[in-house]
């Protein structure tokens, strides 16, 4: 009989069974002997795993190098290979992102499917990363240079994207989101009027279809990013694009959740709109202040309501711990962002 | 009545021992879930000596903007009444048609009930205004 409940794997067996892998898959790609060494895991116990190493090969040359893999088949939010493909497109328009060595999805190497890219230097844990850009004066380059990259992701032609992501258009992806939003309003505890005024709003306000959609990445913000002592380095994460409103991606990383105390630098905590803007409009891009208020809104109550969902996940026993049920007492600042950017005139 | 420490004190001391002496020896993950819970004890211990004026100052604002008095108000705890009062601005705010002027009343009143829970939850939060960032 197979034990019903094996046990959880250690991290060092996970280590050496991921090293294995990469040595027996970079070595029949290379056709050489392949040695791993100096393995980080940057996001151990994730959903997905992000490994850094070295690959040497039998004559003695180092390439620094980062898989980024999935523990089994059967999470992932977008086929490995269409990421890929989308990062590499994303390269190709001028996007600074790691670039793509191979993808695959074949379980036999680490256990799910993965791809390998160049390992880019720098810091992105978002503390850390604020520190390092006090230090060394880079929060305006870096808005600038976001501006840019949403520049050049949004310019794309569609008939570039990865076909698998251009079925994920809707008509109107505000109203597509707003209805969403309307659903996760369950997740709410008690009576919350604030989320009320907030759903009044977005549904009076609700803008009409973008003018094309386009590539967006949805997560671009303080924490997705490498950032090193020059500035942006790389754009990461990108299993969540999708086609989209572009207003959507350059409203996500101004919330004030990922600010981390930077609450006056409205871009991360880096610096304020208006290098966002410059670096959108030199690229090509169009800037719509009213659209991009609108996804702020918007990111700012389903950031809220997720946090409720913590809570209520904690309280109904789906994933009782005291994280999330801290996230309950958390929807309040949330609340207090929302206020700020509904504030009627003259208060 | 219960003996001394009160619960206020009992509060204050588990977050004085949890910051104090069980923080410094743990790391990694116990150690970010311990910080959790002694942010947890602090938010209790400020709700302990807060919570019921707060609370009070709530149902007078909703009732102001409600147009309701107190002897309109539900049979109950203070709570109850306050959570029912919520409710009835939830379905307020669901009215296609609303009196001029309600919204901006409702935005006030729900700004001074966030900054109130605010000062129990994460005392500091509000200082920033995000006035730049409104259209």
């Amino acid at each position: 009989m197979s034990a019903a409940n094996p046990q959880p794997e250690t991290g060092e067996a996970r280590r050496a069974r991921v090293a294995d892998g990469l040595a027996r898959f970079l070595g029949s790609q290379w056709n050489t002997d392949v040695r791993i060494e100096g393995m980080v895991e940057t996001s151990a116990g994730a959903r997905r795993g992000n490994v850094l190493f070295d690959a040497v090969t039998a004559d003695g040359r180092r390439q620094p190098l980062c898989v980024t893999y999935l523990p089994t088949l059967n999470i992932e939010l977008m086929n490995i290979l269409t990421e890929a493909e989308l990062i590499g497109v994303a390269e190709r328009a001028g996007v600074p992102v790691p670039h793509v060595h191979f993808a695959s999805e074949d379980p036999s190497w680490v256990g799910g499917p993965f791809f390998i890219t160049d390992r880019v230097e720098g810091e992105t844990v978002p503390r850390r990363v604020l520190r390092q850009v006090a230090a060394d004066g880079t929060g305006k380059a870096i808005v600038l240079a976001l501006g840019q990259a949403f520049a050049a992701l949004h310019q794309v032609p569609l008939e570039q994207a990865p076909a698998a992501l251009a079925e994920s258009g809707e008509a109107n992806p505000a109203e597509a989101a707003l209805a969403r939003l309307a659903e996760q309003m369950d997740m709410l505890l008690q009576p919350a009027p604030v989320f009320s005024l907030g759903m009044r709003w977005l549904s009076r306000e609700l803008p009409p279809p973008p003018p094309r959609l386009t590539i967006v990445h949805d997560d671009i913000r303080n924490g997705n990013i490498i950032v090193d002592h020059n500035g942006l380095a790389a754009v990461l994460d990108w299993e969540v694009a999708k086609l989209g409103d572009p207003m959507e991606d350059l409203a996500w990383p101004c919330l004030r959740c990922w600010r981390f105390g930077e609450d006056g630098k409205e871009v991360g905590g880096f610096a304020g709109r208006e290098g966002l803007i410059r670096g959108y409009r030199e690229g090509g891009g169009q800037f719509d202040a009213q659209r991009f208020h609108w996804w702020k809104v918007l990111g700012t109550m389903r950031w809220g309501l997720g946090l409720a969902g913590q809570a209520r996940g904690h309280l109904d026993g789906t994933f009782s711990n005291i994280v999330m049920a801290a996230s309950g007492r958390r929807v309040a600042e949330q609340e207090y962002d929302l206020l700020c950017l509904l504030r009627p005139r003259g208060r | 009545m219960q003996d001394r420490p009160d619960a206020r004190e009992l509060l204050a001391t588990l977050g004085d021992y949890l910051e104090g002496e069980l923080l410094p020896a743990l790391e990694g993950p116990l150690n970010y879930r311990t910080r959790v819970a002694l942010n947890l004890c602090r938010i209790l211990e400020r709700e302990t000596r807060l919570g019921s004026s707060y609370l009070l100052r709530e149902r007078e604002r909703l009732c102001r903007l409600l147009g309701l008095g107190l002897e309109d108000l539900l049979p109950g705890s203070l709570h109850d009444q306050v959570e029912d009062l919520n409710q009835q601005l939830v379905n307020e705010l669901a009215v296609e048609m609303l009196p001029a002027g309600f919204e901006a009343s409702a935005w006030d009143t729900l700004m001074a009930t966030t900054r109130d829970k605010l000062a129990i939850v994460r005392p500091g939060y509000d200082s920033y205004e995000a006035r730049e960032e409104a259209p």
